[in-house]
């Protein structure tokens, strides 16, 4: 299959010189396992396969080709691809922006002052009798936001980039719809997350500290000398920088190693009481940032064993604060191992994450300290080797199988309530720590029987929001063994087993009509073969 | 048939029947029998209350220096002596928020104990280290690949229990950690795959002949997702529901009757969990029944109180065995803050409802709000480690000899007499 792309598989379907142990003698059951035995490890894929898993949200036909394109022999190809992946400006990719066009969208194009004039201020002056419309007004910058991430990472060409955006919207969790937040949110997504998502990563921590969508959710907005509020100061420290691996609770910041020198290990209470100082009157006014020079509390702090000087030039304490967060080695481990979580494995190796975290903090002051630091994920060894190390989220399963499929979609309300409970919303995790990127928390049984509904959803043909082209077979009747031999290739990273493939075939009978063919693609993509990364 | 155990029974008799086509041919006597031997047991209920809870708020001191030092600390978040938002009187010293009516009732009714300065004795003010530490069943940073629930039923061997943890929520908690037998339930009406209606049954079937060739971690999932399925679509054993009863609307309520619906399923359930979210009260969060800490206080009272109701009077053999416990991960700064809100802080407050409380009193030692009792001068100290009381229900009611491998590195040192 990697010596030729999909579409042209499609094409000579018929042709097709499968393996098809489809005869009813070759349905003979293995015995039932019992499940305390060691977990069987996922058959290998190539580094084609690996790729498109892992840097793109799955393969389709489109993609596929240009892969191939990219050159005869493996390893250049993988690399050639990084780097194009890692260049989305220099990536063509008219047809989503064409989608995006299509959904009339408002909000995505509007600068701040507009968006919160239309979406708070004049909701607030809206007549009793259109209350109705309150709500729906209210989120609608948000909702348009979901939808354009849906269709992004479902067309875009630019996959790492929409990688990148679900990774920092992760890891700079935002709960978007309450208050006036909606408002504000897609300043956040285009200007904050989608500018900085490869840039540096000071910078980035600025862009998230001043937008109004943090200010608000973590509560910055209200942070005043005298009695500061510490909600986001903290999460700073432990979620979005250092991390909680570098906290050392609530002990005497004297007592940390290194404070003396200005260099301690990690971080207590006593910083955060003390960044939050430093960040008293950096709050809001109409939607935007504003520093309040009234609130700011002037006094000398001490910051991660650096001495903050009383009367500091306008928001230099902050900008202090910031300065050594970014620069901190454990800042670097932190970042690094997340990353190495995303692309690479659940637990990734230590010396990955060292050799990342390197990467990271030796550009810390180039402009595009994160665009490196991904390179160095992708290009190592141990994500080469690192096959059978994740497990789909819901959102990444989804959108693989809609990419597969090369379904005509529209992120409808319908749809994304369904979605929703597979465990998984975007932008919908409430907490700030974000949405967990280990397998454990979203295979739960109410979560996979989730999944395998939103399957049966997108390919039971009686949802207008998805069309499969590929499945609209009409009243006729289909040889299912061509059909269903094209859609494992299009669907599956590896092979069926002979075995798992004549179940199918049981399922779906040699001759087959369209909802029998539509139920069993269904079931190709509820399998655990097609759920791993 | 006493003596089955659920993976006989789902490999033999389960598997053998829908080869043949079908579970609904498992006669309603089968299932009676496979769970007698669970009949018993008892059941816990456990309910946290994510975000870190006010304990001050929700009770409150009432009177001498304490009340002093909390009108001095609290000019606006702070619950009257008299008027509509009054406290509600446990004793002298303390009282319930005025939204929590119905907890005050039960009570009175002595069937709900509360525990002051109850908490994690770690010195962390993180929601997120707090939570993974106490649903870990630690006071340390700890790498476990179990939650606490996860060892306790591994040391209470509930093999022979069809569904024995429940979560009430789409995502599994930490504190089941690594337990695969755990299921998570948001709505048990969803009970299909959802896909074309007349080929449902059949696609089912398919499913899990697939999920049973291979042995990968993803195959193991898919499995217990597949017979927690077929568990819940063929028990019927209909919940008998109390149609005088309506459950208020909440969320926590929804999550309440959904799990009364399992209870009365008999599925051999000893352990349910359910979260309920929305403490982290950083700004405005009220002083009375109508703010938001209220709302909260109201839902979760309300929300209780109509689960035991509800399961008091359609199953009294079930309501002899369930026991409730409420607790958050840490309680809140004892001085509000600019936004009339409350900062992280760290003794809370602990329920303990229901089967083999001993109800109607203020247990432990409420450590008080002097400065030089509070912890780090700032906060409600933690004179009761939460793992004491867990290792009490653990020892009296689910009879459980050790809790040393449950709570490694913890002994239990004052017995509270919370449970007879």
């Amino acid at each position: 299959m990697q010596n030729q792309g999909r579409r042209d598989f499609l094409k000579t379907v018929a042709l097709t010189p499968l393996a098809l142990g489809a005869t009813k003698s070759a349905f003979a059951e293995k015995p039932s396992k019992k499940k305390d035995e060691i977990a069987e490890p996922a058959p290998s894929v190539s580094l084609d396969t690996l790729a498109f898993s892992r840097i793109s949200f799955g393969p389709n036909s489109v993609s596929e080709d240009q892969y191939h394109d990219l050159g005869k022999s493996p390893e250049k190809r993988f690399e050639k691809y990084v780097e194009l992946q890692l260049h989305p400006e220099a990536i063509a990719d008219d047809a989503c922006l064409l989608r995006i066009v299509a959904l009339n969208l408002k909000t995505l194009s509007q600068d701040s002052k507009s968006l919160w004039k239309a979406h708070v201020s004049d909701v607030e002056a809206l007549k009793p009798e259109m209350k109705k419309e309150e709500n729906k007004l209210r989120q609608q910058p948000a909702q348009e936001v979901e939808q354009a991430a849906w269709v992004r990472a479902i067309y875009s060409e630019r996959q790492l980039n929409e990688r990148m955006a679900y990774f920092w919207h992760n890891h700079f969790n935002v709960y978007p719809w309450d208050g006036k937040i909606p408002a504000t949110f897609v300043q956040f997504d285009r200007d904050v997350i989608r500018r900085h998502l490869f840039g540096n990563f000071r910078e980035f921590i600025e862009a998230v500290t001043k937008s109004p969508a943090m200010l608000q959710y973590l509560d910055n907005f209200t942070n005043q000398s005298g009695n500061p509020n510490e909600n986001y100061a903290r999460e700073l420290f432990e979620l979005h920088t250092l991390g909680a691996e570098n906290y050392l609770g609530t002990m005497d910041r004297k007592n940390v190693s290194g404070f003396a020198q200005g260099h301690p290990i990690g971080y207590v209470d006593g910083d955060v009481y003390e960044a939050a100082r430093c960040l008293t009157g950096w709050r809001m006014t109409n939607g935007e940032f504003e520093y309040f020079e009234g609130w700011h509390d002037r006094f000398q702090k001490i910051v991660l064993g650096n001495a903050i000087k009383e009367y500091q030039p306008e928001m230099k304490d902050g900008h202090d604060v910031l300065d050594l967060l970014a620069n901190h080695p454990g800042t670097a481990r932190f970042i690094a191992r997340k990353l190495c979580r995303h692309f690479v494995a659940d637990q990734p190796q230590d010396s990955l994450v060292e050799k990342v975290a390197k990467v990271f903090h030796e550009s810390r002051k180039e402009k595009d300290q994160i665009r490196r630091t991904v390179r160095a994920v992708l290009l190592s060894e141990e994500f080469k080797q690192s096959w059978g190390q994740k497990v789909k989220r819901p959102f990444e399963h989804t959108v693989s199988i809609l990419r597969a499929s090369e379904a005509e979609f529209t992120p409808t309300d319908a749809f994304i309530r369904n979605h929703e409970r597979t465990g998984e919303r975007l932008f919908s995790w409430r907490t700030p720590d974000g949405p967990p990127d280990q397998k454990e928390k979203w295979l739960g049984a109410n979560a996979l029987l989730e999944r395998w509904r939103i399957t049966n959803f997108i390919f039971s043909g009686q949802h207008p929001e998805i069309r499969i082209p590929a499945l609209e077979i009409g009243k006729e009747k289909i040889n299912s063994l061509v059909h269903l031999a094209a859609w494992e290739k299009r669907l599956l990273a590896f092979p069926l087993s002979a075995t798992a493939r004549g179940k199918i075939l049981e399922f779906s009978g040699v001759a087959s009509d369209e909802a029998r063919l539509r139920m069993s693609v269904a079931l190709l993509s509820m399998s655990a073969e097609a759920q791993w990364r | 048939m006493k003596e089955i155990r659920r993976e006989q029974f789902l490999t033999d008799s389960a598997r053998a029947l829908l080869a043949l086509g079908g579970f609904g041919l498992l006669s309603n006597g089968i299932f009676q029998l496979a769970f007698a031997a669970q009949e018993s047991e008892p059941i816990l209920l456990h309910i946290f209350l994510r975000g870190g809870c006010d304990g001050l708020s929700f009770v409150a001191p009432l009177s001498g220096e304490n009340r002093r030092i909390y009108e001095a600390e609290r000019p606006t978040v702070r619950l009257e002596l008299s008027g509509d938002n009054a406290l509600l009187p446990l004793n002298d010293s303390l009282g319930f928020h005025p939204a929590a009516k119905a907890l005050l009732g039960l009570y009175k009714a002595k069937k709900l104990s509360v525990v002051h300065g109850f908490g994690l004795t770690a010195n962390t003010r993180s929601h997120f280290d707090a939570q993974n530490m106490m649903d870990l069943g630690f006071a340390e940073k700890k790498i476990s690949s179990t939650g606490w629930i996860t060892r306790f039923l591994q040391q209470k061997n509930t093999a022979s229990a069809l569904l024995p943890a429940i979560a009430s929520s789409s995502l599994l908690p930490s504190s089941l950690l690594g337990f695969e037998r755990a299921i998570s339930v948001a709505d048990i009406r969803r009970l299909d795959l959802g896909g074309r209606k007349n080929l449902d049954k059949e696609q089912t079937d398919t499913l899990a002949a697939l999920y049973d060739l291979g042995n990968s971690w993803i195959h193991q999932h898919g499995r217990e997702a597949l017979s927690s399925l077929r568990i819940l679509q063929s028990s019927s054993s209909k919940p008998i529901q109390n149609s005088k009863l309506a459950y208020p609307k909440s969320d926590i309520a929804n999550r309440l009757a959904t799990l009364s619906n399992l209870l009365k399923m008999d599925l051999g359930l000893s352990m349910a969990t359910v979260d309920m979210g929305g403490w982290d009260t950083h700004k405005y969060q009220g002083a009375g029944k109508d703010g938001s800490f209220g709302r909260q206080v109201q839902q979760l009272s309300e929300g209780i109180d109509a689960f035991l109701q509800d399961i008091e009077s359609t199953r009294p053999d079930i309501s002899k065995r369930l026991t409730v416990l409420v607790y958050s991960e840490f309680g809140r700064r004892l001085r509000e803050n600019a936004n009339r809100g409350t900062d992280h802080g760290h003794g809370g407050i602990c329920f303990a409802l229901g089967a083999g409380v001993n109800g109607g009193k203020v247990a432990g030692k409420w450590p008080g709000l002097q400065p030089e009792h509070l912890y780090e001068r700032a906060d409600v100290a933690v004179t009761t480690d939460y793992r004491e009381i867990l290792s009490e229900y653990l020892g009296k009611q689910a009879k459980i000899k050790s809790t040393e491998k449950i709570f490694p590195g913890f002994k239990p040192l004052n017995e509270l007499h919370l449970f007879s």
